[in-house]
């Protein structure tokens, strides 16, 4: 048995990616991955289908500000049998909705035996609103912040160890937006606000922390593209919350003693992100840190932040440059069963340079 | 109480010193002004002596 290759799948949220930009579509993708490594760290936009979900030992479920503490060495994950899960609702939804989502709960004890509770209500709305920034990518803002993190603090305090939040998002959305993103052709209006709301909860508990918007039904359209309509099969989006959190790794401060369960940075082996979005915290970690960055080209988004913008070339010795280049995620799950076996990538392309000259050594005076 | 604060910022960072810490660069830049909650580079481009970014954030002020 080839010992595990950590790698981390990162698919950034709300700039419009062809793969993983719509209802949980990478889904695919981190099951191919983690076949291939052994180890899979992914963040919710990854692994979030609405209703749909994957259950996989091999995945780690871990939230985008956690994965990016963890990349900068802040935090290290350690394995949980079971997480007990609080649920914390925005005191914006209505009763009819708020009643669907309590069921989800019931359906997540009775049929998958998920370990659920307390649940809670904040004091007052959340006042999530939703905009884009000048890159066109998603945004958004919230009016009080502090009864979210009031509200987590007394779940915490109740005895949860994760916190699934639902918060109500806005109806009136731009259609025509609404309209591409359910057609395959927009960005996730929703997923910059989304991000605020798990970040803020994860910097101030500590825990595994994810969310999933509460919206009225949408009436059906026959054009919906197939990687939004796990979106479309149920009332709520929280199924894929509940399961992703019941198992979700634990954050552990790095400058506490090393347990032998733990994964810290310096074991990761590989970081995938496609190609135009290497701007963000945990791929530059990656790239500081010397670890292999697999930048998939086919995933294309609304971002130009690629390894040439980034002043990053190809891997070599010389430079010490270590992004690899991958026109597909299959090409990228053949990397990483290469760097798992120990075999150089780039000696399985054709043609193969010339064995660069030994490194002059400086004459003594 | 608790504040978030959206920004977009440009800035200009010596070769050398991108080269070797990224996200460093990028984090100092933003600690600056407030705690970066959520933040990623927008656009980017290798200019004669300097890395020129720009970042879009949410920041805890």
């Amino acid at each position: 048995m080839i010992k595990p290759l950590p790698t981390i799948l990162i698919i950034p949220t709300g700039i419009a990616c062809e793969q993983g930009g719509f209802a949980g579509d990478a889904l695919p993708v981190a099951r191919l991955l983690a076949a291939a490594s052994g180890c899979l760290i992914s963040h919710p936009n990854v692994l979030n289908g609405a209703s749909l979900y994957w259950s996989d030992r091999r995945i780690h479920y871990v939230e985008g500000w956690a994965l990016d503490a963890f990349a900068r060495g802040y935090w290290r994950l350690s394995s949980c049998r079971a997480q007990r899960i609080g649920v914390l609702f925005d005191a914006a939804i209505e009763a009819t909705l708020l009643l669907r989502h309590l069921q989800v709960l019931d359906a997540a004890r009775a049929t998958l035996g998920l370990d659920i509770g307390p649940v809670l209500v904040t004091n007052g709305p959340i006042g999530v609103s939703v905009c884009q920034g000048a890159s066109g990518s998603s945004w958004g803002e919230l009016e009080h912040p502090h009864r979210l993190l009031q509200a987590g603090e007394q779940l915490k305090a109740a005895g949860a160890t994760a916190i699934a939040v639902v918060a109500r998002f806005p109806d009136e959305l731009d259609s025509s937006q609404l309209q591409a993103y359910r057609c395959g052709a927009g960005v996730d209006a929703l997923a910059g606000a989304e991000a605020l709301i798990s970040h803020l909860l994860v910097r101030e508990l500590g825990i595994p922390c994810a969310h999933a918007p509460a919206l009225a039904p949408l009436a059906p359209i026959n054009e919906l593209d197939p990687r939004a309509a796990a979106e479309e099969l149920g009332h709520t989006f929280l199924p894929c919350v509940l399961v992703g959190l019941s198992q979700a790794p634990n954050f552990q401060l790095a400058t506490n003693p090393w347990q032998p369960d733990e994964l810290a940075i310096e074991q990761v082996g590989a970081v995938v992100a496609p190609a135009g979005a290497l701007g963000g915290e945990t791929v530059l970690q990656a790239l500081q840190r010397q670890i292999p960055v697999i930048a998939v080209e086919s995933n294309k988004s609304l971002l130009q932040v690629s390894a040439a913008a980034l002043g990053w070339g190809e891997a070599d010795h010389e430079t010490k440059n270590n992004v690899l280049h991958a026109s597909s995620y299959s090409e990228a799950a053949g990397m990483v069963l290469a760097l798992r076996e120990g075999i150089n990538p780039k000696s399985l392309h054709r043609p193969l340079a010339i064995a660069s000259k030994p490194l002059a050594i400086a004459s003594k005076p | 109480m608790l504040k978030l604060l959206s920004i977009q910022l440009e800035l200009e960072v010596p070769l050398s010193q991108w080269r070797s810490n990224p996200a460093d660069c990028c984090r100092r830049a933003l600690l600056s002004r407030g705690e970066p909650l959520r933040w990623a580079i927008t656009a980017t481009e290798v200019q004669a002596e300097v890395q020129w970014l720009q970042l879009e954030a949410v920041l805890i002020v």
